[in-house]
């Protein structure tokens, strides 16, 4: 038969057995087969493009094949060249989290990452399968795996280079200065200008799995926080976010991720509430710099629910919003949005008032979900950042 | 998440706002907000039934799926427990390259695929000797081309390795002492 066509929509078996729509997003002959065996690579039009993968002809469903393939178009914007349907997936799947990046460079910025690069990689105890395209260096472009060493990042193309490395790394852990210490938990402070190396291989490493990352070459104007749990074998990195040494927007986190393996165990409501408190410790209001994915924004809509609504479940008296930004670190605009998505704002006799009625606070705070494992202030020791020299 | 489009005017986030504890301070108006009190008091009202709202925001987080992971075999033999954690907070040290005799090149696979080569009929030169001569190599070529002035130090880009007959001396010096 004749290969299917780039632009395909067709049912795929998916992992959980059952046949998904799927868009034909690239194709490539298979080495071992015949001049029209390929294999293709799909777009799961139900979820995010994290779950993109490269597919067999035997997971098709060849009755469902739609043939209007349609003939390219000129973008407007961008000048790029796509398909009718690629302009409508963009305009009708990518809104959520990505609603401050204008189409042109949404558009430009799907064309050029469309397939990922590494599909899986080998860190520490896990072997995990990648989210999103990185741009490595380009004498990784054949790599389909790459072996992390868990503790410096160092990325290797096979596993005997790895397991070479292991015998003479001597780190153990995150090279900067220990932080926060609360059982088998760790945080570390990394400084981008005294830890180049790192820096950079981190910010590879993250965007695996981060979609609309930039990736700052110049890492010398960021701080890295990488949490860890530690056992007799080091301290192995759980996620991390990103802030910059000085931020004009009050941004007090670039970049935030906890690594697959261990992700909805709390440690993403943890490092949220870590950098609040970074901010609180600074005497400045924060804000997460924007876009958020789907799951960051899940994530900080719980974490800015949680303490508010438990401030206003205590609070006595009048509250301004001014107020509750000085006691979180919160930022008013983000105090807003969140009591007003909530609909507790309410105008009443010419004047904004808050609603707080215990049991509708109560039902808010049970669907934001459990606060995840709670940062211990006194145990956080640290300076803000400062220049040195 | 939707919320109405009316908003009287625009709030002072320096105001004192009051914060009304009970659904009976929300009645005592006939505003044309009426309506969504009444609905919030139909909600407060069905405490009990807190079960379908949870569960429809729970699974909204438990849906997202994300790609898998495994386990690897290998690890606890590629990793070894010697790590002792001090009871005081961990301090960070300089760049290993400058403090000691950290080898910091590992051999890629063109490396390796010339060192089978090389190695083939008797094995003269072991993984890790290589890799220590690469990374003098490396390291000097760097620095007699930093003194010559045809590098400057530039941070971020990666700066190319040309090797030179007099750096290659070098190495050899250093070796010199232990066979090859």
């Amino acid at each position: 038969m004749q290969p299917l066509e780039v632009g395909t929509r067709v049912l795929c078996r998916w992992r959980d057995g059952k046949h998904h729509p799927v868009k034909v997003i690239e194709r490539r002959r298979l080495q071992s087969g015949g001049p029209n065996d390929y294999e293709y690579y799909v777009h799961y039009t139900e979820f995010n493009r994290r779950l993109d993968e490269w597919v067999r002809l035997e997971q098709l469903d060849l009755d469902s094949v739609e043939n209007d393939v349609d003939e390219k178009v000129e973008d407007k914007v961008t000048g790029l060249k796509m398909t009718r349907h690629q302009k409508r997936k963009i305009d009708e799947t990518h809104v959520e989290g990505h609603e401050e990046l204008d189409a042109a460079s949404l558009r430009e910025h799907e064309e050029f990452t469309k397939v990922k690069n590494i599909a899986t990689i080998e860190l520490g105890r896990y072997e995990i399968e990648t989210w999103y395209f990185s741009p490595f260096p380009p004498e990784y472009n054949d790599c389909l795996n790459l072996y992390f060493c868990e503790f410096c990042l160092t990325f290797m193309k096979r596993k005997q280079q790895l397991q070479r490395h292991m015998k003479k790394c001597d780190l153990k852990h995150p090279p900067g200065d220990e932080i926060y210490r609360s059982g088998t938990l760790s945080m570390f402070e990394v400084d981008g200008k005294k830890n180049k190396v790192y820096g950079q291989n981190l910010c590879y490493l993250a965007k695996l799995f981060l979609d609309h990352k930039t990736l700052y070459y110049d890492v010398d104007l960021f701080l890295f926080y990488v949490l860890c749990e530690c056992d007799d074998r080091g301290c192995h990195m759980v996620g991390y976010f990103s802030k910059e040494k000085h931020s004009e927007e009050s941004y007090n986190l670039a970049c935030i991720l906890t690594l697959p393996p261990y992700q909805r165990k709390g440690y993403g409501k943890f490092l949220i509430a870590f950098s609040y408190e970074l901010s609180k410790k600074e005497g400045k209001v924060g804000t997460p710099e924007r876009p958020l994915s789907d799951l960051g924004l899940l994530s900080y809509r719980g974490y800015w629910t949680r303490v508010l609504l438990d401030i206003l479940k205590k609070h006595k008296g009048n509250i301004s919003i001014k107020e509750l930004s000085d006691m979180t670190a919160i930022r008013a605009e983000d105090i807003l949005a969140t009591l007003q998505a909530l609909e507790l704002i309410q105008y009443r006799k010419g004047q904004h008032v808050i609603c707080a009625d215990p049991k509708v606070l109560d039902r808010h705070l049970k669907a934001a979900g459990r606060g995840g494992l709670e940062v211990d202030v006194s145990k956080l020791i640290w300076t803000p950042y400062k220049e040195q020299g | 998440m939707s919320r109405p489009s009316f908003r009287p005017r625009p709030l002072d986030i320096h105001k004192k706002l009051p914060i009304l504890k009970s659904i009976k301070d929300f009645e005592d108006d006939d505003t044309p907000t009426s309506t969504r009190t009444h609905m919030l008091r139909l909600v407060a009202e069905h405490d009990n039934d807190t079960q379908v709202q949870h569960v429809g925001s729970k699974k909204t987080a438990s849906e997202i799926p994300t790609p898998e992971y495994l386990v690897v075999d290998t690890y606890e033999r590629d990793y070894s427990p010697t790590f002792n954690q001090p009871t005081s907070y961990l301090r960070a040290r300089g760049v290993r390259a400058e403090i000691g005799e950290f080898v910091e090149y590992d051999l890629d696979n063109e490396d390796e695929d010339w060192l089978d080569e090389f190695n083939k009929e008797v094995k003269i030169l072991p993984d890790e000797k290589f890799e220590t001569i690469m990374f003098k190599l490396e390291v000097l070529d760097h620095k007699a081309r930093e003194k010559a002035g045809v590098i400057t130090p530039t941070f971020g880009a990666p700066i190319p390795v040309l090797l030179t007959f007099d750096a290659a001396v070098e190495v050899n010096l250093t070796f010199s002492c232990k066979t090859i």
